[in-house]
């Protein structure tokens, strides 16, 4: 084969790259179609999904607990400084509620939550797929969007909007402590700025946000877990790529309900 | 040679080798028998110190392998070659660098002798010229034999195999073994065989030892195999169903 | 319990492996290709993920300060100068950190763990060759070197987004965002040490998780996910413990 020119031969990988960008999105679209034709005439199998609720749910509580945990008392110390600086001690609970509420929360108790809940999504449905058990659905007559991959989504969506409203009492909890034991601010005057300055529309914008990630994630790690191929090797490259257009997809959502909820 | 005393080995609680014990003598050949699980590929893992078991002493010549640090083992690994099930050949060197790695990781071989060796033990595993392809593009057959060179390209007095013709079509099966044969004649190395190849491994091996959840449940010939009393050994040997 | 005891032992193993990395950094044959080889990869694998994320989280922190500095003052002039310090010394690295775990981090666990899965790691060790030596220590140079340069990349590219959805939005001009002011040398150093720290842990806990790896394809996932859980946990985690830490400095000094 004859050596390309440097110049082509950039113009050839970017070509290549925005391929296979053009590939997922693509397969991510068609995907998205198959579930919504399915959603038209929903046939749930009530075992599987009621599994995928305690699976997704329970298991992922302590490290969604943690997480908010930590990005509620980081808030506070991140705040700290100026705080303590103007003595500003009223302000305290609304920085801490709007942005952890509004943006830190959601945003990273969803980048945990697709770590988590994402990851062993495509791998699990990745392994099905390299030992031909999705295919041994299909000689069965079953339809594996009906059966794995509607309650895998719907039980994702439940759930991290479930746990953001939990995540939020414990990044509420951490950001009291951390006030008090770091700034020296009465837990009684943060309480009182909290519910003063921070208003429902805070709360439900984050609520909202959670939602959308889990749509993402489900989709995403759905899609990702399903277009496995080549063994072990495959599903390993197939996790990374799930977690990483995961993160995309929550970036670029975030950015949307946020400029459509001003 | 190898002696192996009252090895047990357990993974939580469930027990994988339970007072395994058994002798290799200097230059002779050892099958290692049993159904899939029985704990085969462990016994050669621990014979490396790749894995310690919870009781038990090992012998390879005169180190006590049980009771050697990570550093001394080198040198106990610098003596061994070793054929791995699934081929580990590492998927980031072309098929030249995977066989010349033991030589370059030890050290103090010249560049190029090592070459030298890399395209003779490639040639006498009858596949010259590859050395620049990558692991990925070789079938099974010829991967098995590309790993056969890097288990010999440093001369060890020990070979373990591990079920070296698993999965393979029976033209390369008998092709391994042959080379295995020519090998053995070649070097006199003591050696463990792991397969399930009985007709195969009857000619080149002294002596068997069939395990069973575990435990040693026949050592010796394998004519007196074929006698023994333990109908399982009987079938294993031959091949043939009992009820 | 059973969970108390299972972070335990992870965080023993994680130590663990983190010792013996720095061992063999100091003590061990020091090769340059294989640390390129990674530096290159682990750049050339997260760069575009980094701008595309981190330029997102530029524009929604300038939306979300903005409404809220529109209704309290109805003026967004101060908005860069105000959201640069956070941007440096937070976000930038801590979002730069989980997104290396996320691309980086979850690569390493796949590698390393389908070379345990196909007895690579045996095979090297049969070899003279340490696995952590010769695996984890590359990638342990290699981040410990580039996350900074991406939490340099990232938070340039970040505040560069900020101020196009600030002049979109806002009608402040790229003139009057561009307001180094309020930018102190602590924040610069809380986020270099921030993205330094980020580097130097994710590789070792990727690593660890990827050697835990056992049985085929479903050991390599699960070493994967528990590669970004516990990665990103640590980013967020030390994020807290760092950030403490500079409070402290600050507040010792007021």
């Amino acid at each position: 084969m004859k050596p390309l020119t440097p110049l082509l031969g950039l113009v050839a990988r970017l070509g290549a790259a925005f391929m296979g960008l053009a590939e997922i999105v693509g397969g991510l679209a068609l995907f998205s179609a198959q579930i919504g034709r399915a959603c038209l005439r929903p046939r749930l199998d009530g075992f599987e999904t009621w599994r995928n609720f305690y699976r997704v749910g329970v298991k992922s509580l302590p490290i969604v607990a943690t997480t908010a945990a930590f990005a509620g008392a980081t808030a506070v110390i991140q705040t700290g400084h100026n705080v303590v600086k103007f003595r500003a001690y009223e302000v305290v609970g609304w920085a801490f509620g709007y942005s952890v509420f509004r943006e830190i929360g959601p945003l990273l108790i969803g980048l945990m939550f697709s770590g988590r809940v994402g990851a062993n999504n495509t791998a699990e449905l990745g392994t099905m797929k390299v030992t031909e058990q999705v295919d041994a659905l299909r000689t069965l007559a079953i339809d594996p969007i009906d059966y794995l991959v509607l309650p895998r989504i719907l039980a994702m969506v439940v759930m991290m909007t479930l746990l953001n409203v939990v995540g939020d009492v414990f990044a509420l909890i951490a950001g009291i402590a951390t006030s008090r034991f770091m700034l020296g601010v009465d837990p009684w005057v943060f309480w009182n700025s909290f519910i003063e300055y921070v208003t429902l529309t805070d709360f439900f914008n984050g609520v909202a946000k959670a939602a959308g990630f889990g749509v993402a994630i489900g989709l995403v790690s759905c899609h990702f877990g399903l277009s496995v191929t080549g063994g072990a090797i495959g599903v390993g490259r197939a996790v990374n790529a799930s977690v990483v257009a995961s993160a995309v997809g929550i970036f670029v959502i975030d950015y949307f309900i946020t400029y459509l909820l001003k | 040679m190898i002696r192996c005393e009252g090895l047990t080995l357990r993974y939580g609680r469930t027990t994988v080798l339970d007072d395994v014990g058994f002798e290799v003598p200097t230059g002779k050949t050892l099958g290692l028998i049993g159904a899939g699980g029985a704990g085969k590929t462990c016994v050669l893992k621990l014979i490396c110190g790749l894995i310690r078991p919870q009781a038990g002493r090992i012998l390879v010549d005169d180190d006590e392998i049980t009771a050697l640090d990570e550093t001394a083992l080198m040198a106990v690994r610098g003596r061994i070659g070793m054929i791995f099930q699934n081929y580990a050949l590492f998927d980031f060197l072309n098929v030249g660098d995977n066989i010349a790695f033991p030589l370059v990781q030890q050290g103090g071989v010249p560049a190029d002798e090592i070459r030298a060796r890399v395209t003779r033990r490639l040639a006498q595993v009858s596949l010259p010229g590859i050395e620049a392809r990558m692991p990925s593009d070789l079938s099974g057959g010829m991967k098995k034999r590309v790993c056969l060179a890097r288990a010999i390209v440093h001369d060890p007095p020990i070979m373990l195999c591990d079920d070296p013709t698993a999965g393979l079509d029976p033209v390369t099966t008998n092709r391994i073994f042959l080379l295995l044969k020519h090998l053995q004649a070649e070097n006199a190395a003591t050696a463990i065989i792991v397969s399930h190849e009985v007709g195969y491994l009857r000619p080149i091996c002294d002596e068997f030892v069939m395990l069973d959840h575990g435990r040693v449940i026949f050592r010796g010939t394998a004519e007196a195999g074929l006698a023994h009393a333990d109908p399982r050994v009987r079938q294993f040997l031959s091949g043939e169903v009992v009820d | 319990m059973g969970l108390l005891r299972f972070v335990l032992e992870e965080l023993r193993g994680i130590a663990r492996t983190f010792g013996l990395t720095l061992y063999y950094v100091f003590r061990g044959r020091w090769r340059w290709a294989p640390v390129l080889e990674q530096m290159f990869q682990v750049g050339n694998r997260s760069v575009f993920f980094i701008l595309v994320t981190m330029g997102f989280l530029g524009a929604i922190l300038n939306f979300q300060t903005g409404f809220q500095a529109m209704r309290l003052f109805g003026d967004t002039s101060l908005l860069g100068a105000a959201t640069l310090p956070l941007l440096v010394r937070q976000l930038g690295p801590t979002l730069c950190g989980l997104m290396v775990a996320i691309r980086v981090g979850t690569g390493i666990a796949a590698e390393i763990g389908s070379m345990v899965v196909t007895e690579q790691v045996d095979a090297l060790r049969m070899c003279n060759a340490q696995p952590v030596d010769y695996l984890i220590k590359p990638r342990f140079i290699a981040c410990t070197i580039m996350v900074p340069v991406l939490w340099v990349i990232g938070t340039t590219i970040a505040f560069l987004c900020g101020m196009y959805v600030t002049w979109a939005s806002f009608h402040t001009i790229p003139a009057t965002y561009m307001n180094f002011d309020l930018i102190r040398l602590p924040d610069v150093v809380e986020g270099a040490s921030k993205a330094l720290v980020f580097g130097m842990v994710i590789p070792v806990i990727a690593g660890h998780s990827g050697f835990a790896a056992r049985g085929g394809s479903e050991g390599v996932g699960s070493a994967t996910t528990q590669a970004v859980v516990n990665a990103s946990l640590a980013v967020i985690a030390l994020d807290f413990l760092l950030g403490g830490i500079a409070f402290l400095f600050k507040t010792a000094g007021l």
